[in-house]
């Protein structure tokens, strides 16, 4: 349980800074193809 | 004198002196309220982390550790710190775009009213005194356990401490003050863990004698000590899951935090600043639970938030103590100078919006303002009311509860009305209130599901959708939302996106190490496979 535990927390950061790469991604690759105009 | 208490009075002085310094910068409304919105990530970092732990971290969750919750406070610890990640991109950057000096100015400009603004100031208010009198109260009885003198003169030393650079210099100082603070109590939290575990006979023989400890059994196991909450390990769980999840949302949405976005450089600077601040967060914390379990090892007779004090005075050598008690200092004067900062700008701002005819005079007006409550506070906090610990306990969940589902569908929802979100405020306010004074009346055990957080923001939609549906979205609050949506032209340096995005890599890979510094530092060894 205690090792499921280690893993468990470990990929709930890893999942966060999945999310938040993702999301910036998204919002900010637009602009870089578009030459910065906001779709 | 001893050298403890000249230790504190030298970090003191220079907090005071690097205040008033750096509010001799300070011109405009701007540089008071949200220090000339031009911060850089380095300060945004230090005040976010600095303002988010206290004396509370540093006493009191490091006393729940020894009395035996390691693994609660743990799970608690790690998904709090999530939430400067979820709360930059949901929340964070779109209040940063909004050009507001408070953050219940946001709310009452994107929903085009005032009621909301005054409502979400008093919701701050009541919040956040709770948490600076807490703040000072623990500020207190640390000075008078290492200096012997008597609480009153303490409150007194402490007040004056944080309030005089807070009223002079604003955001400007507390930014500034802030981030020294961080470093101080990140580099003692740091110091500390060799000179502990050294003490308590190395890293491994201190995790083995936890594991077989009779005195509190159960301290690193994965359920806890069952004698301290409840009396099964799923309930544990259940309770530090639901915490965890109170404490995200509130590094997500509460004044206390997101309120540094506002004087961030820009957009990039809040993303970027969310990811090191959860990393700094983290380690911190999870260092000092450390700390605080090897403690119980060595000595478990002791009050379980005087076990930090306990350390830093008996299992270190004295200089490194100094230091480690100068971090815990720093760790409350931070907090409770953004609490008081915030205090002053939400009534001044946002309540009786009170203004001068000229930028001199605001300036003047808002110290005002500032120093009224403080001495309310200090008042306060002089007669020591024992209930604290309980009125501070509410703070968060209420923010949670009351501000948590509002403040995301305020960016998110289009359907959401200023009726909705004041319903919905009021809501999760009252419910969340109401339900911790009666769970905490009623002698049967009051259910885990039933906690005041859920309730609270169950009932904070129910109100959103009940408000919504009563006076649907104005044409006014559609163009308020539609603004927030489009990305200023500043944000679009290919530079700034680049450095954005490799943050997020960086995270994923914190992420790896925690899971693996995990495993060997706690559960290896606590299993015997190490």
């Amino acid at each position: 349980m205690e090792i499921i535990l280690c893993v468990a927390l470990g990929l709930f950061v890893v999942i966060t800074g999945v999310f938040f790469t993702v999301f910036t991604h998204k919002q900010f690759s637009e602009f870089k193809r578009n030459g910065g105009e906001n779709k | 004198m001893n050298v403890y208490l000249i230790g504190v009075i030298i970090s003191l002085a220079v907090y005071l002196l690097v205040g008033m310094f750096v509010g001799r910068k300070v011109k405009t409304v701007n540089d008071y309220y949200v220090a000339g919105r031009n911060a850089p990530t380095i300060l945004i970092v230090g005040s976010l982390v600095a303002s988010f732990l206290s004396t509370g971290a540093f006493l009191g969750d490091t006393g729940e550790v020894y009395a035996g919750f390691f693994v609660p406070i743990i799970i608690v610890g790690v998904m709090q710190a999530t939430g400067y990640l979820w709360g930059s991109c949901l929340f964070g950057r779109y209040i940063r775009r909004s050009e507001v000096l408070t953050v219940p100015e946001y709310f009452g400009k994107r929903f085009d009213s005032e009621a909301l603004r005054k409502t979400s100031a008093i919701i701050t208010i009541f919040a956040v005194c709770a948490y600076m009198l807490s703040a000072m109260q623990g500020i207190s009885t640390l000075m008078t356990g290492i200096t012997g003198l008597e609480y009153k003169y303490c409150v007194l030393i402490a007040w004056v401490s944080f309030t005089l650079f807070t009223i002079y210099s604003g955001s400007m100082g507390v930014l500034i003050t802030d981030t020294i603070m961080f470093l101080v109590f990140l580099s003692a939290a740091i110091i500390a863990v060799p000179f502990v575990t050294d003490f308590s006979g190395g890293w491994f023989n201190a995790i083995h004698n936890l594991a077989n400890s009779t005195t509190t059994p159960g301290i690193i196991s994965w359920h806890a000590n069952l004698d301290y909450l409840y009396p099964t390990g799923a309930q544990n769980i259940s309770w530090a899951v639901i915490y965890g999840l109170v404490w995200m949302l509130v590094v997500m949405v509460s004044p206390w935090q997101t309120s540094r976005y506002l004087m961030a450089k820009n957009e990039h600077t809040v993303l970027r600043s969310a990811v090191w601040a959860s990393m700094g967060v983290m380690v911190t914390t999870l260092l000092l639970y450390f700390v605080a379990a090897f403690v119980q090892s060595v000595n478990p007779d002791l009050v379980p938030s005087q076990s930090m004090i306990w350390a830093a005075m008996n299992a270190m050598p004295t200089i490194i103590g100094v230091v480690l008690l100068a971090g815990i200092l720093a760790a409350g004067i931070s907090s409770a100078s953004t609490f008081l900062s915030l205090i002053g700008f939400s009534l001044t701002n946002d309540i009786f919006k009170i203004k001068g005819d000229s930028e001199k005079k605001n300036l003047s007006v808002s110290r005002i303002g500032m120093l009224i409550s403080s001495l309310v506070i200090l008042a306060i906090a002089y007669f020591n009311p024992p209930q604290i610990f309980v009125i501070m306990y509410f703070g968060g969940t209420v923010i949670a509860s009351s501000w948590g589902p509002v403040a995301l569908a305020s960016i998110w929802s289009k359907k959401l009305s200023k009726t909705g979100a004041l319903l919905g405020m009021i809501f999760g306010f009252i419910t969340c209130v109401v339900v911790k004074i009666v769970s905490g009346m009623v002698s049967f055990d009051w259910p885990i599901y039933l906690d005041s957080f859920i309730l609270g923001v169950v009932m904070g939609i129910v109100g959103m959708v009940i408000g919504s549906y009563i006076k649907p979205v104005s044409q006014v609050e559609i163009e308020e939302r539609n603004k927030l949506m489009i990305t200023p032209e500043c944000e679009k340096k290919e530079e700034d996106i680049n450095k954005t995005n490799k943050v997020g890599y960086y995270y994923i890979s914190f992420g790896i190490v925690l899971a693996v510094a995990m495993l060997v530092a706690w559960a290896l060894p606590y299993l015997g496979i190490l």
